[in-house]
Order: structure tokens, then C-alpha cells, then sequence
């Protein structure tokens, strides 16, 4: 399993338009994606999951990837995140 | 306060009087909680529900396709979204198999759940999207329970009344019947909102429970203005309004036409107001705002999305359609500026300490010359021929830099053997303070200058444009900038060259009365501030 801890810079945070696209590049992957955000762990393949954390510009949320393409995932998703969800 | 009005939130703008046509919604509260067919009977039925609610959906997206933008058509790829989440299909499914409950109530159940949990999030936008999320339910259930959730079927234009109206509604009656929109809930920033200024109709929400004084089939005046709706109107109140409502399809008319016209002071002087775009439908918009030309083309932006850097010939069949928009009209294009907080996978960024002071605009273009700025000049040059372009440098700082750009296209002019050769005007962003307290030593080089205020208001201040907690400093970079913008021009008029400005200060107007005494030629703005700047410049006298 990978795991990062990343923060969220994009000025709208993790959720609303940002979720969408997280979640749309996370199913691309066989791996299992999780997020997790003050204690709670959520599918990253599922808009409304990341939305119901509420995540808000400057918080940080640890990112973990499990399968066979864990390694690609991982980086994708943290690329996307540090790109502010310009994929 | 008239005893027949109720006020709301005012979502959309116009004025209409018509008769109203009162959606009653199906009381869903009739679910039935344990299901007696066996639970894979109920997923397979909430499977196929889910498949025929999303091909509506898409149906629905098909027939506005032409009516509204792409960004507010996203909206209903949002809803197939909502529909179809993972996640909230794994609970559903799971409470069926566990409790042999129902597919309606176990969607229901479910989706409530997440509506619940971010509504409780002290944030609009997600509020919206809780409301989007219990409407996708709804319609769910409607679709699992048989029944078509209201009769919407009429043939002339009524003012639709209910509680609540989703976007799948909305798309699915002819816009052409809808006269208006009078809802209970709601607010200014949700998506009935987005859909129903997009497509024109005037629309009132949030009326709440005063929303049972409407009866179907009465008169009632709808005032989008204002945000209130007049019931039982009296001959009086008829009167008054249809007069309204004239004069503001006058001035609606009138507006559009003179968008279009320059912008005059009553003094004489004329200033140009020019749009900022990034892309085709920036270009639209510029258009139906009625731009003189465009100020600042940030190519960049046509290209942020991609796998790679476009070719020459992809550039020039890019620009050769946006251009086409507004052919005639001139056009400042700036080459390429990724960098700072532009990053595109194509292009690799050195790890910077700071990336605004960093390989960013044409420092970055003479690094990768081959891969960025060729292509890009060269489609420019073949572009020139046929239209009226500038071409704009971002990021300069130092003179050598323009002497090298300067030599760039001639090489490439050179080298395409062009029977016609045009030479395009060069001109560069003032965006360092350097350039901008020295622009003597420039001005010989350059056919024009264009003030980039952002990011000049970042260097003078010290001040990240991109990190909140110094926002407040940008504001008081004002004086300083004024003061430089005047000296730039000075020098400019002394030598016949002009001076622009594209940054978010152009569109001020408390400052359209000095960058006219002082002299700026040109400001550009984003389009839809165009039509209110050139308004405010006509009533200047200097």
C-alpha cells in the first residue's frame, strides 16, 4: 500500500468541482483509493464520499493507494492534487 | 407594501405577467419499506431505473445543447454523477441484501444520508449540491415507483409555480412555454438558478411557504428585478407593469446595440474597451458584450488541458477559429506564459523556491524554444496575413530578452518564405516594476506596452497573488501603479506608441476618469464587465 499526505491548495478546496474530477480520475484504477480527513476514511472513487468530508483549501488529507497499479495511481493522483486538479 | 406581493430572492432577471401553471409534486412519502420480491429482483430493478433516469438525463443535456454554454451544461453530466456514485449504489444495494428492504427506500434512505451530511457543511455551493442530490433521488424513485412525477404537458407560455422544479424539469418542458419560474426553495447560486438565467427566463425563488397563495390558472406578475411576485394583480398593478416591462425590453435592446458602439466620453476623448479571453467561447462572449477588439488572448489557456504542446499547424487552425469570431476587430495575442501557477504536464518545471520569479512566460519559451515558442510564433506570423494581430510578450524584465524574441521572428519569418510578409506589431507586458520605472530604455524596441497589473501589484508589494492571507495588500498598490502607468505614458505619447492596461484595475471605475486623463489608449477586461465600463465612460467629462 502507498500512502501520502498531501495538502489541498485549490482556491475552492476538495470538494464541489475538485471531487468530481479526483473521483473521475480515480476510477480509472484498479487499485482501491482511499481519503482520509480528520479520522474519517472515504472510496476516492466516489464524488459524493469526498464531498461529504468537507475538505477546505489548506487542509491536508492522507491519500492511499492498494492494488497492482498502486505505484501509477499514487503518483497520478498526487500530480493532480499538486497541479490544483488541472489534469 | 402591497397586500398581493410576495418577495423572494430574485434568481434570474426580467419582468412577466402571465397565468400560472402550479407543479404539484407526487407525495413520495408512500414508499414501501420491506420489499416482498426477492432482494436481487430489487437490485436488478433499481439498476435498470438508475440506466433509464440517466439516458433522461442525457436526452434532456441533447435538447438545450445549442441553447446554453458547455460550462452550464456540465451541470447535467453533474446530475448523471450524483446518480450513478459508487458509493451511494454499494449502500443502496447493501441495505437491500441486508433488511430486504425496498430499492425506493433504500436509494432513499441512502441518498438522504449524504444530503444530510453536506448540508451540515457551512458552505453554499455544497448546500446546492445537497439539494441536486435529493432531486436525482426523487426522480430515482418517481421512475422505480411507475409514476411520471406531474402532468407538464401544456401548449402556450405559463408561469411555472412549485415548490421545488429540478434542472431535469426545467430541460424537459419546451423553453419556449416557459414564461417564468416561481419556486419556494432555493437561492440565487443553485443550479435552477445557473439554467434559467442561461436560458433568459426570469425567475423568483425562495418564496417559501408563501408559495401556497399561488393558485393554478391565476394572473400573476413575476418580477425577477426586484425578486417578488404580485398575485391577483388589480387593473392598476397590470398597467403599471406592462409599462415595466416594455421599457426594460427597451433598454435590454437598446443596451445590446450600444454595447457595440465605442466608448466616448461626453468631453470626446475615446478610450478602446477590449476584451480578455481564453478561449472560443470567451471569444462569444466578447462578441455579444460587444468588444472593440481584444485586449489580452492568453493562449496558454487553450492549451492547459492537453497531452502536449500544440504544432504549428493545430495553433494556427485553433486561433484561425477563435479569430474568426471577431474578424475584423484586432487582436493582442501573448505567446505562451505557463509557469508560476500554470503547470502543464508537458512542459518540466524545475523545482523552484519561487515559481512567480522563477521559468515562467518567455523565460520558460527561450528554454524550450523548439517545443514552445517556435510553433507558436510561426502560426502567428502565418496568422498575420490574414488578420489584424499584435503579438504580446509576458514576463519581460530585461532588454535582451525583446532583442531576442525581435530576432526569433525574423528567423522564423525567414524560414517560412512567405510570398507576403506583414510586420507584426510587438509589444510586451508591464509586469516588473522594472520595466515600468524604466521604459525609456524599452520603448524604442516595442510597438506598444500592456500593463499586467496582477501580477505588477504582486512584485510591488511583496505580496503573493496567490496566497489569502495578504489579499489586502494588492488594493494599496493602487497609487503606486497609477504613478507608473502615467510616467509610462508620457514616455509612449512622446514617441506615438500606446499604452493598455489588461489587469483586473482596467475594469475599476472609480479609475476610468484618470486613465483617460493620463492618457491609456486601451483597457481590456473580462467581456461581461464591458457593457457597464463603457456605460460609465460615456457619462465622464473631464
Amino acid at each position: 500500500m502507498k500512502t501520502i499526505k498531501i495538502q489541498i491548495n485549490d482556491k475552492i478546496g476538495f470538494h464541489a468541482r475538485t471531487a468530481s474530477i479526483f473521483s473521475k480520475n480515480a476510477s480509472k484504477f484498479k487499485s482501491v483509493i482511499n481519503i482520509e480527513f480528520k479520522g474519517k476514511k472515504v472510496n476516492g472513487k466516489s464524488m459524493l464520499s469526498i464531498m461529504s468530508l468537507g475538505v477546505k483549501t489548506g487542509d491536508s488529507v492522507i491519500l492511499s493507494c492498494e492494488g497492482e497499479d498502486e505505484e501509477i495511481s499514487i503518483n497520478h493522483l498526487k500530480n493532480l492534487i499538486n497541479n490544483n486538479f488541472n489534469s | 407594501m402591497n397586500h398581493n406581493k410576495i418577495k423572494g430572492i430574485g434568481a434570474s432577471p426580467g419582468i412577466e405577467i402571465g397565468e400560472i401553471f402550479f407543479i404539484k409534486k407526487n407525495n413520495i412519502s408512500i414508499i414501501k419499506k420491506k420489499s416482498s420480491n426477492k432482494p436481487i429482483d430489487e437490485i436488478n430493478r433499481l439498476k435498470k431505473s438508475i440506466s433509464i433516469l440517466e439516458k433522461k438525463i442525457l436526452s434532456l443535456k441533447k435538447n438545450l445543447k445549442n441553447k446554453i454554454s458547455k460550462e452550464n451544461l456540465s451541470i447535467y453530466d453533474s446530475n448523471i454523477e450524483i446518480l450513478k456514485d459508487p458509493d451511494l449504489i454499494e449502500k443502496t444495494t447493501h441495505l437491500i441484501k441486508s433488511k430486504n428492504y425496498s430499492a425506493e427506500y433504500s436509494y432513499k434512505y441512502c441518498s438522504e444520508e449524504y444530503a444530510k451530511v453536506i448540508n451540515e457543511i457551512d458552505d453554499e455551493y455544497l448546500s446546492a449540491r445537497a439539494k441536486d442530490i435529493k432531486e436525482i433521488s426523487n426522480e430515482l424513485i418517481e421512475i422505480l415507483l411507475g409514476k411520471s412525477s406531474v402532468d407538464i404537458n401544456f401548449s402556450s407560455p405559463k408561469i411555472i409555480v412549485s415548490e421545488n422544479i429540478s434542472t431535469n424539469e426545467i430541460a424537459s418542458i419546451k423553453s419556449k412555454y416557459i414564461k417564468g419560474i416561481v419556486t419556494a426553495e432555493g437561492g440565487s447560486t443553485d443550479h435552477v438558478s445557473i439554467i434559467s438565467k442561461a436560458l433568459e427566463i426570469p425567475a423568483v425563488v425562495g418564496l417559501k411557504s408563501e408559495i401556497k397563495k399561488l393558485k393554478n390558472n391565476d394572473k400573476l406578475i413575476l418580477n425577477g428585478q426586484e425578486g417578488e411576485v404580485i398575485y391577483n394583480p388589480t387593473q392598476k398593478q397590470l398597467k403599471e407593469y406592462k409599462i415595466k416591462k416594455n421599457i426594460l425590453k427597451e433598454k435590454f435592446k437598446n443596451a445590446i446595440k450600444k454595447n457595440k458602439e465605442t466608448a466616448k466620453t461626453i468631453s470626446g476623448e475615446l478610450i478602446k474597451v477590449y476584451a480578455n479571453i481564453g478561449s472560443l467561447n470567451d471569444a462569444k462572449k466578447a462578441l455579444k458584450y460587444g468588444a472593440d477588439g481584444i485586449g489580452l488572448f492568453r493562449t496558454e489557456f487553450c492549451f492547459l488541458n492537453r497531452q502536449n504542446f500544440p504544432s504549428e499547424n493545430e495553433q494556427l487552425k485553433l486561433y484561425t477559429k477563435i479569430l474568426n469570431v471577431l474578424p475584423k476587430k484586432e487582436f493582442i495575442i501573448r505567446l505562451s506564459d505557463f509557469g508560476s501557477d500554470k503547470k502543464v504536464d508537458y512542459i518540466d518545471l524545475p523545482y523552484e523556491q519561487n515559481p512567480a520569479m522563477g521559468y515562467r512566460g518567455l523565460r520558460l519559451g527561450f528554454k524550450y524554444y523548439d517545443k514552445l515558442l517556435k510553433p507558436q510564433l510561426r502560426a502567428l506570423i502565418r496568422l498575420s496575413l490574414n488578420y489584424n494581430i499584435k503579438i504580446l510578450c509576458p514576463m519581460i524584465s530585461d532588454i535582451d530578452d525583446i532583442k531576442e524574441i525581435k530576432k526569433a521572428l525574423i528567423n522564423e519569418s525567414d524560414d517560412l518564405k512567405l510570398n507576403k510578409t506583414s510586420q507584426i506589431p510587438l509589444g510586451i507586458m508591464i509586469e516588473t516594476p522594472n520595466v515600468a520605472m524604466n521604459a525609456e530604455e524599452f520603448i524604442d524596441h516595442v510597438d506598444f506596452f500592456s500593463f499586467g497589473t496582477n501580477d505588477l501589484s504582486q512584485f510591488l508589494m511583496a505580496a503573493d497573488r496567490t496566497n489569502e492571507n495578504v489579499a489586502k495588500y494588492h488594493e494599496k498598490a493602487i497609487p503606486s501603479i497609477m504613478k507608473l502607468i502615467e510616467n509610462v505614458c508620457n514616455i509612449s505619447q512622446k514617441k506615438g506608441k500606446w499604452v493598455g492596461i489588461c489587469g483586473e484595475i482596467a475594469s475599476k471605475k472609480e479609475l476610468l476618469k484618470m486613465f483617460i486623463k493620463i492618457g491609456v489608449n486601451e483597457l481590456s477586461m473580462s467581456p461581461t464587465m464591458i457593457p457597464e465600463i463603457k456605460e460609465s465612460i460615456r457619462k465622464i467629462k473631464l
